[in-house]
């Protein structure tokens, strides 16, 4: 599978840049500075000072890892589970299929936030009761995609043919239908990692996010929002770095979505030479 | 990005004449009024809120409120004196309920024994368990006759939680006030229409009032600022600057509610009133005001008495003046000059109650208390405070009234378990003094209770004052005659609605 | 037949599951409706006043005989009364249910009308400049959260250049110019996000139904480009673009609390998170319930349409 390199490279700075953070020399995230409260950028805070005094770059960096990591733990939780789930009821039919769709249909009829209300309201706010949350929410996403990647499977004859050759369910499972819908798996889980970071800063917003005076870009966000006509910078700083992100991230879907595709690969250069010049209808291949 | 289309432009060039100051004819009649929340309901007797406060003190009237100096003044009730140590008189003025019956000594009484009773839920019902009877000498005078001298009855009496209700219409209210509900839309609007039978000549002023409820703060400032209301309350602090930049508007903020701690001296570490202490003077209060509220506000050394109050005391006034040292000493005291760990509460819902937590942890964190915040939902909040489960606890709250004994409610330890204040903390000596400033009616004798209550209060530290938060209410250039009242009485306001009009 | 009879039975079993937890998990969260009303004021309120509220609204009977009451009153349509101000809650449901809608259906149209056309000039030159430009245009949009995006919104728009209200709600007679003025900011930051999806599924699909065969025939008829575009390209990528489009918008049902908050505008989600904070259970239920109604049976709609075109679909 051939991926565009820019949107790898993107993605893996942002993911090392996340885990270094602890070895930079950066000031300390959570030490007040009231007197300097909103102050500019400056030689010592290069990106200025928040509502607290407290050093945005920091507050930047350290607020990544712990956004990125919620978003990622519960992406992947939400991967793992959704995905057996969908192979599980895809290959196994009747009960398990039936099990599958229709308890994720319940998820689905929950609103995320109602959701995320119980739950954070149940088990107190903070990073521990986010990832489950997010999770929750996501599940249903990845078992939609197993799911029909499941059944795309199950109609091509090699899973006949291994069948046939006896291998057990999870064998087949495991070795024959799951890296098959590998593809739609990773696009589905860039998508869902992207999706959660929004999500965690709407929820921090609610204040049933991350618990202060640990920073992450929600809780940013939500804070600037309200000094937003004295001090826009703080603003402008968590939103870039959220849209950056999730723009690398979306990239990455994308690629990873294009070289997954087969159809991609094969309307390269028959369509082209078929249409010849008619204006407007020239579906070339992706960008090389 | 938005699509004008003719409609729109339509529908804003409705708006755009408002926004230039100009008034139509049909609006000079209407007082749209921003309210930060919607009043659950309108119970009159009930506590439920703020925006309920200032709806209810438009549609019902008690024997007295507060006029727009503050001061006491009459309602129902125009003249009223002293029965000797345990009565209060009251001369009914002639005035009429919204159903047009008169108010008489009979409806009076019917009042006051819903307040009083049991299943009522009512707010003051504690304060006036001392409340014997009611007598009703002719239909037009009521004496209320109390177990025990009490002072404070006619500013008890003057807050909004004690209005005149006709007889037997419990189901559904029947008030006095200058106003009666014309309209509502559950979660978002009242409308109010003047009572033309009202008592008070001249007033009110306008013909309506609207209130829209606008939960989110930089809503509330935008619709003041577009010009879709015309006064708004809870002005958020980090806009009163620019509202005060702005020609078109006016501020008028005034120092009210106060921020403190609570504690739990039941289990935990603040069963020690000198690690009470040591948390009361580790804390540098300006930093608080600076932070949660840009700078508005006052610091508060000691238990909420106002610095205008007559009862207000220099030299007991700072006692809880910020000083690391002495925390560290009086920890070392404790036994605990190590530090120690606990769990603060708060809300996460309140930007004011997030901020002083946040603060206040840092602080401690700096003597040596590592602190851990619980930052639930404000109804979580509320439970786990009337449950009285929490170490240290943020509260934001205002006095009842200017008056010292105001502060029972929030500083008595001997009082049944309350979210307004500290959990499992007797109190003897501070409940004993309040009890006697309570019933003593000279003045001399009561400066005395009140600065011995003062000084008892820096070393039992049942509440840690933090400081005074100014309360703002913002509104259009031409709007004029609201009054906002300050301390304890801030919440009541909604009084001075009455008198509003445009210039 | 009986499949479509099966399908609406699961979808009955389905709303019946997401009642029940919702009724379980409300009443397990920390937080009694009765203690919450006489404590507004900041003070805690009588134990034997609470005792009172109980009995008043129904909340000391054991569980399952409220369970069972809400159930039995479910089937005569009745959801209950409010704890806070006894009206009932069909008719606050009834009342901001429309709004939620048309601000969502508003939403849907707007992305459809922005979404649609730039997609398909994406996907005529893709890899090509504008297509590099819209597609990065559209994944900005999904970038900012909806928050943000709606508070600059009112900053720019309401307070700036006072085009619009800051937020609010007018219903549409007297005045609709103040009705649409007042859905047209909440409507755009919605629409903002769902614009990038049907941008992204309208290029997807033309893609994939321009290099279909039988577009290459037209061609190869001699039919115009334009012709081919609208007649046989437009029509077959629209199903589902649609289809994703309407099961986003389904999701939104409830999800609309942050835009809601920010414009002050009185939907269905705005009263759900009220009800929560008020612990109000007869609310919280219908809200979830209506809810969980209308989206079930939107997905049981296009699942019997598919099901009908396509009787593979027809596994569960």
């Amino acid at each position: 599978m051939r991926v565009r390199l820019g949107p790898v490279l993107a993605v893996g700075a942002i993911a090392l840049l996340t885990l270094i953070v602890p070895v930079l020399p950066l000031a300390p995230p959570v030490t007040m500075d009231i007197a300097h409260r909103m102050a500019p950028p400056s030689p010592a805070h290069w990106l200025g000072q928040d509502e607290y005094g407290r050093d945005v770059l920091s507050r930047l960096l350290w607020g990544a890892r712990v956004s990125l990591a919620v978003a990622a733990a519960s992406a992947s939780i939400a991967c793992v589970l959704g995905t057996a789930l969908g192979i599980a009821g895809g290959y196994l039919g009747r009960v398990a299929e039936f099990f599958a769709v229709r308890s994720m249909d319940v998820v689905l009829c929950f609103p995320p936030l109602l959701l995320a209300l119980l739950v954070v309201t149940l088990l107190g706010p903070g990073a521990a009761t986010l990832i489950p949350v997010l999770a929750l929410v996501y599940v249903p996403g990845f078992v939609r995609v197993a799911y029909a990647g499941v059944l795309t499977v199950l109609s091509a004859e090699y899973v006949e043919a291994t069948r046939a050759l006896g291998a057990g369910h999870l064998r087949i499972m495991l070795r024959t239908i799951l890296p098959n819908i590998g593809g739609p798996i990773l696009v589905q889980f860039s998508l869902t990692a992207a999706s959660a970071v929004v999500l965690e800063s709407g929820l921090s917003f609610l204040g049933l996010g991350v618990v202060p005076p640990a920073p992450s870009w929600g809780l940013m966000i939500a804070a600037a929002r309200s000094t937003m006509t004295q001090a826009p910078l703080l603003l402008l700083w968590p939103c870039l770095a959220l849209s950056l992100t999730i723009l690398a991230m979306n990239a990455l879907c994308d690629a990873l979505r294009d070289a997954a595709d087969p159809r991609m690969r094969v309307r390269r250069v028959p369509a082209a030479t078929m249409l010849g010049n008619a204006p407007g209808l020239r579906p070339e291949g992706p960008p090389a | 990005m938005p699509r004008i289309s003719r409609r729109t432009l339509l529908g804003a060039a409705t708006v755009l004449p408002f926004a230039a100051g100009a008034r139509a004819a049909w609006q000079a009649d209407t007082l749209t009024f921003g309210l930060s929340s919607y009043p659950p309901n309108l119970q009159p007797w009930a506590s439920v809120g703020t925006a309920a406060l200032t709806v209810k003190a438009c549609l019902f009237r008690g024997l007295l409120s507060f006029g727009p100096d503050g001061q006491v003044r009459g309602e129902l009730a125009e003249r009223w004196e002293r029965d000797g140590d345990h009565g209060w008189v009251f001369h009914l003025r002639e005035a009429k309920f919204h159903n047009g019956a008169p108010v008489t000594a009979d409806d009076v009484k019917w009042t006051f024994e819903q307040i009083g009773s049991e299943k009522g839920g009512a707010y003051l019902r504690g304060q006036l368990r001392d409340l014997a009877s009611v007598e009703m000498p002719d239909p037009r005078t009521v004496r209320l006759v109390t177990k025990t001298p009490i002072v404070t009855i006619p500013l008890i009496l003057a807050t909004p939680f004690a209005p005149i209700i006709a007889k037997d219409t419990l189901a559904a209210p029947v008030g006095a006030g200058p106003y009666t509900l014309s309209g509502q839309e559950r979660g978002v609007s009242l409308d109010l229409e003047a009572f033309p039978d009202y008592y008070r000549p001249g007033v009110p002023k306008l013909k309506r009032l609207r209130f829209v409820a606008y939960a989110d703060e930089n809503a509330r400032v935008a619709a003041l600022q577009a010009g879709d209301v015309d006064l708004i309350e809870y002005v958020p602090w980090q806009s009163m600057a620019s509202i005060e930049a702005d020609p078109k508007l006016k501020l008028d903020a005034v120092d009210g509610p106060y921020m403190g701690l609570a504690f739990n001296g039941g289990t935990g570490p603040f069963q020690d009133a000198r690690l009470r202490q040591a948390v009361a003077v580790a804390i540098r209060r300006e930093e608080i005001i600076k932070a949660a509220f840009f700078g508005r506000g006052t610091s508060l050394e000691n238990i909420p008495i106002a610095k205008v109050s007559e009862f207000y005391n220099e030299q007991y006034a700072h006692g809880w003046k910020y000083d690391p040292d002495r925390a560290k000493k009086l920890m070392a005291d404790a036994g605990v000059g190590g530090g120690f760990a606990c769990t603060l509460l708060s809300t996460a819902q309140y930007g004011m109650h997030k901020s002083t937590a946040e603060i206040v942890q840092q602080h401690l964190g700096e003597i040596g208390i590592a602190v851990t915040l619980n930052l639930p939902d404000w109804p979580t909040r509320v439970t786990l405070g009337n449950r009285g489960q929490y170490e240290l606890c943020v509260q934001g709250q205002a006095p009842d009234n200017n008056d010292p004994d105001g502060l029972s409610a929030y500083i008595d330890g001997d009082l049944p378990p309350d979210n307004a204040r500290s959990a499992h903390l007797p109190t003897p000596r501070i409940h004993e003094l309040l009890a006697q400033g309570r019933a003593e009616f000279d003045n001399a004798k009561r400066h005395a209770i009140y600065d011995e209550l003062q000084k008892v209060s820096l070393g039992v530290v049942s509440l840690a004052g933090l400081c005074w938060r100014s309360q703002g209410y913002a509104m259009a250039r031409d709007v004029q005659g609201f009054a906002n009242l300050p301390g304890g009485l801030n919440f009541y306001s909604g009084y001075s609605l009455e008198a509003v009009s445009f210039a | 037949m009986r499949w479509i009879l099966r399908r609406i039975g699961v979808s009955v079993l389905l709303i019946w599951v997401v009642a029940s937890i919702v009724f379980l998990a409300i009443r397990l969260v920390p937080g009694d409706p009765a203690e919450l009303l006489l404590a507004q004021g900041g003070a805690a309120p009588d134990p034997d006043a609470v005792a009172q509220l109980h009995q008043q609204l129904g909340l000391d009977e054991p569980i399952w005989a409220q369970y069972l009451g809400n159930f039995r009153d479910l089937l005569h349509g009745d959801l209950g009364q409010s704890l806070q101000d006894q009206s009932p809650v069909a008719d606050e449901i009834m009342r901001r249910l429309p709004r939620t809608l048309e601000l969502i259906g508003a939403a849907g149209l707007l992305a459809l009308l922005l979404g649609v056309p730039t997609g398909m000039a994406a996907a005529l030159r893709p890899g090509r400049a504008l297509d590099r430009a819209l597609s990065w245009l559209a994944a900005t949009a999904l970038a900012f959260p909806v928050f943000v995006v709606g508070t600059i919104l009112v900053l720019v728009f309401a307070q700036w250049l006072r085009v619009v209200s800051a937020g609010g709600y007018a219903p549409l007679l007297p005045n609709p110019g103040r009705h649409f003025a007042l859905l047209a900011m909440p409507a755009a930051t919605i629409a903002l996000g769902l614009f990038a999806t049907v941008f992204r599924m309208t290029r997807a699909s033309v893609l994939d139904v321009a290099g279909r065969d039988y577009v290459r025939t037209a061609h190869a008829k001699g039919l115009g480009a334009a012709r081919i575009l609208l007649r046989h390209v437009l029509r077959n990528a629209l199903m589902p673009i649609v289809t994703v489009l309407a099961l986003n918008l389904g999701t939104l049902l409830g999800g609309t609390v942050l835009v809601e908050y920010v414009f002050n505008y009185p939907g269905l989600s705005g009263l759900l998170v009220d009800a929560v904070n008020a612990r109000d259970y007869p609310e919280v239920e219908g809200v979830v319930l209506v809810i969980s109604v209308l989206f079930v049976t939107l997905n049981l709609v296009m699942d019997l349409i598919y099901g009908l075109l396509d009787p593979r679909v027809r596994r569960t």
